[in-house]
């Protein structure tokens, strides 16, 4: 008969859990889509002898508290979702940090299976006793190596024992000495009159959890009946022991939990004191790469490299999708003669544009992913949030925004989702809400027409300025942002600077290929339907001509022209040209085309019937400013998790376009420019 | 027993022992699951610029400089870092 079970792969961050978890579900494996929860996990299958594996890959955490997104969402997991094994990837030469997760995930009473991976570079310096470590933990142990694949099948025959045998009766035990001890038995026994709460839930690992003050287990604990009772015996007991330990019952907690693991390495690990080693070869890059005055300028180089790079090879590939749809456009085009030409045209401009404006994104993504998979996989992106901390810090963001940051130059959609390797909600939140305020490259060419026209002697000048404004603009806002919408601390900077690695092209292209498919599955469905509604606004009523004065986009540009008249241009032209570049801005372009009858030779002559200097520049500072496309937009409800969000990331963008803009235009009139 | 110091005033090359954690309960929390915890000997591997880089239980940890300042140590007896012992540019500790 057919069984499936479900597994967790848990672990800290840099132990190679991800390529354990490849080799455990080969290329069956997906994004998971996990309502709610911003923070990505994956999910893949394998058979074993009959059953079907469900792994859920649960993010790196060094700990099952409540610090962070990632550490909440692999533990209410394991709590709730109670997975029928979780395997625990650990880094077998570094048993005594990873150990602390072990143990936790072992007094949870989990149905612990524990792998020692790497247990090739392990076993170079060290001899380990895999059946020692196993009878200590009361786990089955088994040694792997996830870039070779040694072990594996061990792994999966381990892991079906398991779930054959069920969840521990009673889970790991660690004395916490003559202080808390009887404080721990108590308040279990307490927790488990309760009854109500999650049964096999380790009571003892509840009662630890109170006595450290977490306050999510607290609020669970609370909900049950006479549970607010426990709760706060469980603040007096804690409060009793800082007097009696003299620190929080949490510092005492995890000393004896080090004490537990120490004891075991000393049994079942030789040689007891390691042989001195000099400074690693990741010591010495570290010397150059964070460098207090190298540090800056080789990651500038090599942000720029990626940059280039990135759009360079996308370059060609975007062209090609484009010319592509165009031709099988004309092929529609000519094989339906005889259909209406509404319909023809909803098929090409609107369904076929549609498919295009989606697809334009993918060799962008593709390849910035792939560039960025190779350096988060090489160990450098921990160091350029080393070396950015201290200015990120005064913007009150972590050094690891930045990345994210300067991606928005290239495109935001890819950049609002590079926001996921930041740690807390806060500094994501921010980050996302700042990204459109960078200039993207579809920005550009509207920035070239109006600078032709207008400016021909400052080209350079004009468009340095408008970057420039977005930048600061950006500090500005992420200032604001900090402050009013997401008060509180900016977080802590603690990161583990992992060793170099070489990065795999398998691992990058596994990761570009995710994010790929991710972005169209996911944000394409949105503006291919904006794309449609907008091919409706400017097509209908039927008869009329694209775009032009008597469409409903044209009645709709010339209702919210006047809006624009402070700013300097109240003519419904340029404002039924912001309306279409909300699909893509450098639709604004083209649209001003249209709309002006001219090619887009003509048009820089064209333009000089409508814009100054001076409301040509303040147009510019809109556009520059206003919505981000409708694909950062449907990127920011996705990664955000909420409409709201993503709605108030259009509705800021729009008024802060329109202040600036109208700034712009005015104080130039005072100084008499226009 | 030597001067309780916070992180930032000891020079790399530094053995330290860890003595106290003036942190709140998730940056607590965070620091003991990395196995910085009281009694613990870490080694500062640099602290002249930026985080301060840390090196212990066999791994490099950085932390911001407001987080080292809430760290307190002594001078660790002799015991030096064994997977990060100084080379020649580093002062001996």
């Amino acid at each position: 008969m057919p069984k499936e079970i479900t597994i967790a792969l848990a672990g800290n961050p840099n132990v190679g859990k991800t390529s354990v978890f490849n080799k455990l579900t080969g290329g069956r494996q997906h994004v998971g889509n996990w309502p709610g929860v911003t923070v990505e996990i994956k999910e893949g299958l394998y058979e074993y002898d009959g059953t079907t594996v469900r792994v859920v890959d649960l993010p790196g955490t060094y700990s099952m508290g409540a610090y962070s997104l990632d550490e909440v969402v692999a533990r209410d997991y394991v709590m709730t979702g109670r997975p029928d094994v979780v395997v625990d990837v650990v880094d077998a030469s570094n048993l005594e940090r990873n150990l602390y997760l072990t143990t936790q995930l072992l007094e949870m009473g989990a149905n612990v299976v524990v792998a020692l991976n790497m247990y090739d570079v392990a076993e170079k310096s060290l001899r380990l006793d895999v059946t020692e470590i196993s009878n200590l933990l009361g786990a089955p142990v088994v040694p792997t190596v996830g870039t070779t694949g040694r072990g594996i099948a061990e792994l999966k025959a381990a892991v079906a024992t398991a779930a054959a045998h069920g969840r521990p009766v009673s889970p790991l035990r660690i004395n916490y000495g003559h202080e808390i001890e009887p404080h721990v038995e108590k308040l279990a026994a307490e927790l488990a009159a309760l009854g109500t709460l999650p049964s096999g839930l380790g009571r003892r690992w509840l009662a630890l959890k109170l006595l450290e003050g977490d306050e999510k287990i607290r609020a669970l604990v609370n909900e049950t009946s006479n549970g607010a009772a426990v709760v706060r015996k469980a603040e007096a007991v804690a409060e009793h022991l800082k007097g009696v330990v003299g620190d929080d019952a949490a510092v005492a907690v995890a000393d004896y939990r080090y004490g537990f693991i120490a004891g075991l390495t000393r049994n079942a690990v030789r040689p007891q004191e390691p042989s001195p080693v000099r400074l690693t070869a990741s010591d010495k890059i570290d010397k150059v790469v964070t460098d207090r005055f190298l540090g800056i300028p080789i990651f500038l180089a090599a942000a720029f490299a990626l940059f280039e790079l990135t759009f360079k090879l996308a370059e060609p590939v975007a062209n090609a999708l484009e010319s592509a749809l165009g031709w099988l456009g004309a092929q529609a085009t000519s094989w339906a003669a005889t259909a209406p030409p509404l319909l023809i045209s909803f098929v090409v401009d609107g369904v076929l544009g549609g498919v295009g404006s989606v697809l334009v994104f993918v060799p962008n993504i593709f390849f910035l992913f792939m560039a960025i998979a190779v350096l988060e996989d090489s160990g450098y992106m921990a160091r350029v949030a080393f070396i950015l901390d201290g200015f990120m810090h005064k913007l009150s963001l972590h050094g690891r925004s930045f990345i994210p940051l300067i991606l928005g130059f290239g495109c935001n959609v890819p950049a609002v989702m590079a926001t996921r390797t930041l740690e807390t909600r806060r500094e994501r939140m921010i980050t996302i809400m700042v990204i459109p305020l960078m200039s993207c490259s579809a920005r550009l060419p509207i920035y070239v027409l109006f600078v032709g026209a207008f400016f021909a002697g400052r080209r350079g000048l004009v468009v340095w300025s408008l970057y420039v404004l977005g930048i600061v603009l950006a500090v500005a806002a992420a200032k604001v942002f900090s402050k009013i919408l997401f008060p509180g601390e900016s977080a802590h900077f603690v990161m583990e600077l992992p060793p170099y690695r070489v990065p795999t092209l398998r691992g990058a292209l596994l990761h570009a290929w995710e994010r790929s498919r991710e972005f169209v599955t996911r944000a394409g469905g949105i503006i291919l339907a904006a794309s449609v509604l907008l091919w409706g606004l400017a097509n209908l009523p039927p008869g009329i001509a694209y775009a032009s004065r008597d469409s409903l986009l044209g009645r709709a540009g010339a209702v919210i022209a006047p809006a624009f008249r402070p700013a300097g241009f109240g003519d419904w032209e340029p404002a039924v040209a912001l309306v279409a570049g909300v699909m893509a801005k450098e639709a604004v372009v083209s649209t001003l085309g249209v709309l002006y009858g001219a090619g887009e030779e003509g048009l820089a002559s064209a333009l000089h019937g409508t814009f100054t200097p001076l409301s040509a520049y303040a147009f510019l500072v809109m556009t520059l400013l206003y919505i981000p496309c409708v694909a950062t937009v449907a990127v920011i409800r996705r990664e955000t998790g909420s409409w709201w969000w993503a709605l108030f990331a259009a509705a800021y963008t729009i008024i802060l376009g329109w202040l600036v803009a109208t700034l712009v235009y005015q104080g130039g009139r005072l100084l008499g420019l226009g | 027993m030597s001067e309780v110091k916070s992180l930032l005033e000891f020079d790399r090359g530094a053995t330290v022992r860890v003595v106290r954690i003036n942190a709140g309960r998730g940056l607590k929390q965070r620091l003991l699951s990395l196995g910085l915890v009281p009694g613990a000997d870490i080694y500062v591997l640099d602290n002249r610029h930026g985080p301060v880089k840390l090196c212990f239980n066999n791994s490099r940890i950085a932390v911001g400089r407001g987080v080292a300042a809430k760290i307190l140590a002594t001078a660790a007896p002799d015991t030096v870092c064994p997977e990060c012992e100084p080379d020649e540019s580093c002062p001996e500790g």
